[in-house]
């Protein structure tokens, strides 16, 4: 089942106020687009069989020095 | 004088060295061009004419007494501006940085200052480097179109032959990105190759450095000035520099195993560029490289994994002035400044596993070859005012994510990548190629590269302009 995660303008109006952005009603209605697609992509990550990958950081980036 | 800044970087320092050319007119040759061709292409934030000028003195009178520091000694170089120099402004093209002034060098500028490089100015970039396009510079092939970006900046100069060489960022791609439509070379090099200290981030986790040149030997010759471990950058690697020491014209890459992509780099793309990368490498065929074909692994996971790491970054680093004065952004910046505050820890932690896996597979796709070669955007340079582009597929997409599809593989691995000049499409307009290799493998890409550029000219054709 695909849960939409989206939280309603008034719930993200109180988190962007709660986290100090101004964000106006109108400039999150015009966001949704963009969030919608962000959720989209979260979510095709949970169609992944990560299970036991480490979590990545700038340091794993660098993959091994061994090559040289 | 003007002649020698079309000449590439190891022919005009051999004529320095050999004190047949003078730094100081040079540099004054270099900032005349500038000067004449800024109106129209704007790639410069700021011209550092009386430094530069003062500092090419410095390199005439060492090169007089036989203190020639090595083939950038003297040479005119640009760096985008998002590179800290000591007492100029780093302004990110940004409103918000108008009165920044750093106190002390990022490392690429000291290593550049220490080899002898004059910086002849700070190139624009899409602000704080969030964008493909550059709006404030022009493409000098047709000044209608874009540059690309984000260093687009740096792409302009360079291809206009108004300095040999200009440091860039690649985040998602934005060395290669002007590097291919501007018609020049540009080199990401493996994370952790080059220092990011003192460079203003967009992303921690795939943030690189590299230069945008007019040859493969010139990118060779400046990586090996820029790479080196840097204890100022918690990425950087704990190795020494890059060793630059081949000759170009000799490049064997017989027996070279070159994956040629089935699958994403060939979907929604450009005949002529595709047939433009398609034709090189049957050349490289013809010298004994073997062609085959590889299946990308991951590929519906890309974007997706790196939008969820790179927005919440972004807004991470952006996270006071999105609070103090948000409406210094452009729209589109913080647009997605805004977007990245929504994205949730756990998905940013499942994107940087997500990304482990990816970086797996790449692995093993390297048991199977030695690079892998394609497209490096997927069209040429579009009208500076365009925002989307339709495919014969049907497929609608935004300038934005057509310009990085190609290239975000590379910042999400952190293999290193270079675009070169692979051709010219029916309406003039440079193509590039791209060869990805294993990490840490510069060296067999730029002899790769240097190959293919020895038995073509490609990089020596130059936009109209340069001769106004």
């Amino acid at each position: 089942m695909t849960i939409k995660r989206i939280p309603t303008p008034d719930a993200m109006a109180t988190i962007s106020g709660h986290r100090g952005l101004a964000i106006t009603p109108e400039r999150l209605s015009s966001m949704e687009t963009l969030l919608v697609t962000v959720d989209g992509m979260a979510q095709s990550l949970d169609e992944l069989k990560i299970a036991d990958a480490p979590m990545a950081n700038n340091f794993d980036a660098r993959w091994s020095v061994s090559n040289e | 004088m003007n002649e020698a800044l079309n000449y590439s970087i190891s022919a005009t320092s051999k004529l320095i060295r050999a004190r047949e050319l003078s730094p100081v007119e040079l540099v004054k040759a270099s900032i005349e061009r500038i000067r004449s061709n800024e109106s129209s292409l704007g790639s410069y934030v700021r011209v550092l004419e009386d430094a530069a000028i003062e500092e090419a003195r410095s390199a005439e009178n060492e090169i007089r007494s036989d203190r020639w520091r090595g083939p950038l000694h003297g040479i005119p170089v640009a760096v985008k501006d998002l590179f800290d120099i000591k007492g100029v402004p780093t302004t990110a093209s940004s409103r918000q940085r108008e009165n920044w002034t750093p106190e002390a060098d990022s490392t690429v500028v000291r290593r550049l200052k220490d080899a002898g490089a004059i910086i002849v100015g700070k190139t624009h970039t899409h602000e704080f480097a969030y964008g493909v396009m550059t709006p404030s510079t022009r493409n000098p092939w047709d000044l209608a179109r874009t540059p690309g970006g984000s260093s687009g900046g740096s792409g302009s100069t360079v291809a206009a032959r108004q300095c040999y060489m200009a440091m860039g960022t690649d985040t998602g791609g934005s060395i290669r990105i002007p590097a291919a439509i501007c018609g020049t070379v540009g080199l990401k090099p493996t994370f952790g190759r080059v220092s990011r200290a003192g460079v203003t981030p967009l992303s921690w986790s795939f943030d690189h450095a590299g230069p945008l040149t007019r040859t493969v030997d010139d990118a060779a010759i400046s990586l090996a000035v820029l790479a080196g471990h840097d204890a100022g950058d918690p990425a950087s690697l704990p190795m020494e520099s890059f060793a630059h020491d081949w000759d170009a014209e000799g490049a064997n890459v017989e027996g070279l195993r070159i994956g040629v992509p089935e699958n994403y780099f060939v979907e929604n793309v450009d005949e002529e560029v595709l047939g433009a990368v398609t034709s090189a490498c049957a050349l490289l065929e013809s010298r004994g490289a073997i062609l085959k074909p590889v299946r990308i692994p991951m590929v519906e996971r890309f974007m997706s994994v790196y939008f969820l790491i790179q927005l919440p970054e972004a807004s991470a680093y952006h996270r006071a002035m999105m609070r103090q004065s948000p409406e210094l952004y452009n729209e589109d910046v913080r647009s997605y400044l805004e977007a990245g505050e929504f994205v949730f820890a756990s998905d940013y932690v499942q994107a940087q596993r997500a990304r482990s896996l990816i970086k797996q597979e790449f692995q093993r796709l390297f048991d199977d070859v030695d690079v892998i070669i394609s497209p490096t955007v997927p069209t040429v340079a579009v009208p500076a005012d365009l925002d989307s582009i339709s495919w014969r597929s049907g497929v609608e997409e935004s300038v934005t994510m057509a310009y990085i599809r190609f290239t975000v593989p590379g910042d999400l691995t952190g293999m290193p990548a270079i675009s070169l000049p692979c051709g010219f499409s029916s309406e003039g307009l440079p193509i590039g190629m791209q060869i990805m290799g294993r990490p840490l493998d510069e060296a067999v890409l730029l002899k790769l590269a240097s190959c293919y550029e020895s038995m073509t000219s490609w990089h020596e054709q130059m936009p109209a302009l340069v001769g106004r």
